[in-house]
């Protein structure tokens, strides 16, 4: 018949399930937090979770990072942190006479930048290079960093004090930016009671997505086919983006690309081997809330706003 | 395995169908490249497309104008329509593309051609003019035409660049206008680029998806089976079936039908020659072949109408004398070779022969006569009255000549006239007599005719003066079946009313003014008085006396006065109180004299409107309609109807499109109160139709979808949603445009049924890249039942409850939100 199985032919998502377990278990009652997360991961992009201080964002950046395999590195941004803390250092070895480079956190497969605009512009700058090209340079060197490099930062939206916005070129290397939210009544009162069990502390230790895994799911990401009709679709809501009256600068090629990478993580994730106008639609807000310039409540309104007036591909 | 190594085989297997799939890209690269081509290729088509159809219309509209109509007027029509036939094209092209495309060329091409049906009966009923029914028909043919080649559809190019064929060959066939033939040539010419564009576009899909078209086998060899056994049956049935096939294949006339519209050949409208009816009906021509029937001169249908003359007695000569200038005048023309047996006496008795003959001519139908009825024919004008008989009028002693013309490729005879147009208004009317069983060179026409045409006879030395504005043929008799076209001033009788200028002396018509002299006269004199005293002089006076006759006295065409009477007119007028409408008359023409008015008799025929043959579309005239009325001189030159018989009208103005459009309402309500029942039916169902329209239309749309349900498995899932689509919007739950089908019948429980969800799910994968391209061009496919399925899984009903229910939710929330 002619659907594909999906299952047979493709990296399966289900590979994702015991690290989605792990991510639920850490954070309760955010299921849809935790999808987009995935979807993130899946799409080789970086994360920027904006929230309230206690809310978990560290707490689930950590699980994300211990679930996986791979090196996990962490900064605590503040304004005393130089960019070669984060992208390493030279060091005179007085015993060879050379000198020697020491790897920062960067040199890691997920770096989880805490409280990211509370470093200064400078380091923050640092990580561009980093975030976009997945390498550093220090004393004119070039090092490469992991494929599957992350970083997942936080910052707190009401704290303002001695803090530095992130600049837009930064903002517009990360794919999402998320609010995780309180949970629900229940779901605190799970988290209570998951609390007072000592076991937990140990659950959540281990990897459970080797390195190589998430290499392989990354790679099928990219395969993921966007027809000519979604192709299409992303380029008018681009478009629209960039013609909007609230928005002071639209959509960048960039952005746009990261767009239809989270599009196609996401089909990838709902098991199909092809974008559909739904995928880029359930992406428009994350993917657009970090590079329009605007507050979250009001991006939320411009994005539906963006969708509702973009007629979608028609059935011909 | 490890899970990774697992991972990497199915890796693997992507990067097989990843490889398959870039030869299908590099396939289609190259297709793209021959595309850059093609794509200008199918432009041009349509391009050349609406070329051809503006070349077929401007050949078909030549055609039709045949040299009728005015160039400039022809031009703009053809420039009009190209150009609405352009900025069709553009607005089509403006539509959404959401709006499907087919069944709204279908609805259009429906209503373009139905409306171009329909005006015709509108035309006629409404504006009296029209057109044959070859031209009707391609009329239509050529709208639809335009449409098609604006729409732009591949298969509507075709069948446009089709019909533009046939209409060009149409056109060169039947006109001689060369122009139309250089129309055609450009059209050939252009027609040979529209193939090879035509050619090249089709490479295009060919290319790009590697299974080609082919006719279904069955269709193959199903349709020459279909061709061959009519074939056989047309052949074994007998003539029988060859006859009964006619219906298909029309003949060229011949079957008596009238179409006053028809031009042109044999169906001429009123110059139809009924050859196998009378062979020497072919035209009224020099070499016609004369033959002697049993056709009756004027004189014997007067005869035959109005029994015979008795013989002038020496008591009536001395009851009436007559004044010396009417004595001069009456010796005058007693003298004179034409009088000869020509006056008309009103003393008459009935004939022993005038009932074993009235069977076999009264019956006989004279005259046709197509135009307007009631129509007065005026055949002999008579002036002098000795109060007893009538004698005509002689020739005009100084007559006017006529001149021929050309008319719309017609030759006509110009009638020359003295009438000097005075500020009455008047109207142009146009009828078409055919002489039948009438024995006359002279030719029955009505008041103030302007021109005569008969087909082929563009000689004006044929025709001559009978009486003053009487026309009469020189030749024994007009030919039978040979229709005269008269054209006619008619003038109002209301405004004429309305005129006070009307001068009512004349010179030169005295005669119509001598009365004899006598007691009786003096009786008839008074009494006119009586009945004219204290009215103002003119029109009023003359309706008046013309009222009195017909409301005080009876029509009675078989009473005789008695052989022992004197004057028959006094003895009408005061003794018998009834008879004929010679009586009638004479009374009124006597009584007008005697007021000192001009007014002369007239005889003729009188086209009833009773006797109308609604099936060839005229009145017939026979020997009953025979028929005396009067003329009163108004000035001017010229003289106005009167009509003293009761029973008989004058010809009305024709009416205004107002007034047709009126009566034709309350034709059309009388009509619906005969039949109630039928009409009561028809609104029943014409409302049923408009509260069904959106369910109705619906199934219009699965209609067309069962009849074209797409070539590849593609096209048909595609189609099947979207006629799934326009059913939620046609039962009041149309998709928002940025939701997608499959979201948006997630909405709803009811939308939810496993067939509807799969289609959906296949339509993705056909519209987002998942399917396999094999799969997806492949012409033999399992989804038409799918489809059915998922149309049968939520009735309309339901649908349109769910959208009740939708917007009530709505609304509601909205009216929350408000009071918030």
């Amino acid at each position: 018949m002619v659907v594909s199985d999906f299952r047979e032919s493709l990296c399966s998502p289900e590979v994702f399930d015991p690290l989605r377990r792990r991510l639920n278990a850490a954070l309760r009652g955010k299921a849809d937090v935790i999808e987009l997360v995935l979807q993130c991961l899946a799409g080789n992009g970086h994360l920027l979770l904006e929230d309230l201080p206690g809310l978990g964002k560290t707490t689930l950046a950590r699980s994300l990072a211990t679930g996986l395999g791979g090196r996990f590195s962490r900064c605590q941004c503040t304004p005393d942190l130089l960019p070669s803390d984060i992208t390493g250092f030279s060091l005179y070895n007085q015993k060879s006479h050379e000198f020697e480079f020491r790897e920062g956190p960067v040199f890691a497969d997920i770096l989880l930048a805490d409280e990211l605009n509370r470093a200064t512009p400078r380091t923050q700058s640092a990580l561009l290079e980093a975030m976009a090209e997945r390498q550093v340079t220090v004393d004119g060197r070039r090092y490469s960093l992991s494929p599957q490099f992350m970083v997942i930062a936080t910052q707190n939206p009401v704290d303002q004090h001695g803090t530095y916005p992130l600049p837009e070129a930064q903002l517009d290397r990360f794919s999402m930016k998320l609010s995780i939210g309180y949970p629900s009544s229940v779901d605190e009162s799970q988290m209570l009671l998951a609390a007072t069990a000592e076991s937990s502390l140990h659950e959540n230790e281990g990897a459970v997505l080797s390195a190589g895994q998430l290499a392989t799911v990354q790679k099928t990401v990219a395969r993921i086919t966007a027809g000519d009709a979604v192709r299409d679709y992303l380029v008018r809501l681009a478009g629209r983006t960039r013609g909007h009256a609230s928005v002071s600068s639209g959509l960048s090629p960039r952005g746009l690309l990261i767009w239809q990478r989270m599009s196609q993580s996401r089909a990838w994730l709902s098991g199909r081997d092809y974008v559909t106008p739904d995928d880029v639609q359930d992406t428009a807000f994350p993917v657009l809330s970090v590079r329009l310039g605007l507050e979250t409540s009001r991006a939320r309104v411009v994005v539906e706003e963006l969708i509702e007036s973009t007629s979608l591909p028609e059935y011909r | 395995m490890s899970a990774e190594g697992a991972v990497q085989v199915q890796l693997r297997r992507l990067d097989r169908s990843r490889r398959k799939m870039a030869d299908d890209g590099l396939a289609r690269a190259v297709a793209s490249r021959v595309g850059i081509f093609l794509d200008r290729s199918e432009s041009v088509l349509r391009a050349l497309s609406v070329l051809l159809a503006i070349l077929a219309m401007a050949a078909f509209l030549l055609t039709d104008a045949d040299g009728g109509r005015g160039e400039l007027g022809l031009w703009l029509q053809i420039i009009l329509e190209a150009i609405l036939a352009f900025g069709l094209s553009r607005v089509l092209r403006l539509i959404p593309a959401s709006v499907d495309r087919g069944t709204l060329l279908v609805a259009l091409a429906f209503v373009v051609l139905m409306f171009s049906l329909l005006w015709e009966p509108v035309q006629r009923v409404l504006l009296g003019s029209g057109r044959p029914f070859e031209m009707m028909m391609m009329h239509s043919q050529k709208n639809l035409m335009l449409v098609l080649a604006a729409a732009g559809q591949r298969g509507g190019l075709r069948l446009s660049v089709f019909i533009g064929a046939v209409l060009c060959i149409f056109s060169s066939a039947i006109t001689r206008d060369p122009r139309v033939w250089l129309v055609t040539a450009v059209f050939a010419v252009t027609a040979l680029s529209w193939l090879v564009a035509a050619y090249w576009s089709g490479l295009r899909p060919r290319m790009l998806q590697e299974s080609g078209s082919q006719i279904p086998l069955r269709w193959a060899i199903a349709g020459p089976l279909c061709g061959l056994l009519l074939l056989l049956a047309g052949a074994g049935g007998g003539p029988q079936v060859i006859s009964s096939m006619r219906g298909f294949l029309p003949g060229s006339g011949g079957d008596g039908g009238y179409d006053e519209f028809a031009r042109g050949g044999v169906n001429d409208g009123d110059a139809l020659v009924a050859g196998q009816d009378d062979i020497r009906s072919f035209g009224a021509i020099e070499d016609a072949p004369f033959a002697e029937s049993d056709r009756s001169s004027l004189y014997d249908v007067i005869n035959e109408a109005f029994d015979e003359p008795v013989r002038r007695n020496k008591e009536h000569q001395q009851a009436v004398s007559l004044p010396p200038e009417l004595m001069a005048a009456l010796q005058q023309r007693l003298s004179s070779v034409q009088e000869a047996g020509r006056e008309f006496s009103t003393h008459r008795r009935h004939s022993a022969a005038r009932k074993s003959r009235a069977a076999s001519i009264s019956s006989a139908t004279l005259l046709a006569v197509s135009g307007r009825v009631p129509l007065h024919l005026r055949m002999e004008l008579y002036d002098l009255f000795d109060g007893r008989a009538w004698h005509p009028l002689p020739p005009p002693a100084d007559p006017l000549q006529f001149s021929a013309c050309v008319h719309a490729g017609k030759p006509w005879i110009r009638i020359p006239s003295s009438w000097r147009g005075l500020s009455w208004e008047s109207w142009s009317d146009y009828h078409v007599v055919t002489p039948l069983a009438l024995k006359s060179p002279v030719i029955p026409a009505p008041l103030d005719t302007r021109a005569l045409h008969i087909d082929r006879v563009d000689r004006a030395d044929l025709f001559g003066w009978h009486q003053e504005g009487i026309v009469r043929m020189s030749r024994a008799s007009l030919e039978a079946q040979a229709a005269i076209h008269l054209r006619s001033e008619v003038m109002d009788q209301v405004s004429l009313r309305r005129n006070g200028d009307l001068v009512f002396e004349t010179t030169r018509n005295s005669e119509s003014r001598l009365l004899p002299v006598g007691e009786s006269m003096d009786r008839i004199a008074e009494l006119a008085n009586s009945w004219t005293v204290g009215l103002p002089r003119g029109m009023v006076q003359i309706d008046e006396i013309c009222r009195r006759l017909r409301e005080g006295y009876v029509l009675d065409r078989e009473w005789v006065s008695g052989e022992d009477v004197l004057i028959p007119v006094e003895d009408f007028l005061f003794g018998s109180r009834r008879g004929p409408e010679y009586q009638f008359a004479t009374a009124a023409v006597v009584m007008l004299r005697s007021l000192g008015y001009t007014a002369r008799l007239v005889s003729g025929f009188y086209a009833d409107p009773e006797n109308y043959d609604p099936r060839k579309r005229r009145t017939l005239v026979r020997a009953e309609n025979s028929h005396f009325w009067c003329e009163v001189f108004v000035g001017g030159g010229t003289w106005a109807t009167l009509e003293p018989s009761p029973g008989y009208e004058i010809l009305e103005p024709p009416p205004t499109f107002g007034e047709r459009l009126w009566s034709w309402l309350l034709w059309g309500g009388r009509w619906m109160l005969q039949h109630w029942l039928f009409s009561c039916c028809c609104v029943a169902l014409v409302s049923a139709v408009w509260l069904q329209r959106r369910f109705l239309w619906s199934v219009l749309q699965l209609l067309n979808w069962l009849v074209f349900p797409g070539r590849t498995e593609r096209e048909r899932i595609l189609r099947g949603v979207r006629l799934i689509d326009q059913r939620w919007a046609l039962a009041g739950l149309p998709r928002p445009q940025h939701l997608t089908a499959m979201r948006w019948s997630g909405q709803f429980q009811e939308l939810s049924g496993p067939a509807l969800r799969r289609l959906l799910r296949l339509a993705e994968l056909a519209l987002h890249g998942g399917m396999d391209p094999s799969v997806a061009a492949s012409r033999v496919g399992e989804t038409g039942k799918l489809i059915r399925q998922a149309i049968a899984e939520v009735k309309f009903s339901v649908l349109r409850r769910l959208a009740e229910r939708y917007h009530r939710e709505r609304s509601s929330q909205a009216g929350t939100q408000g009071a918030v």
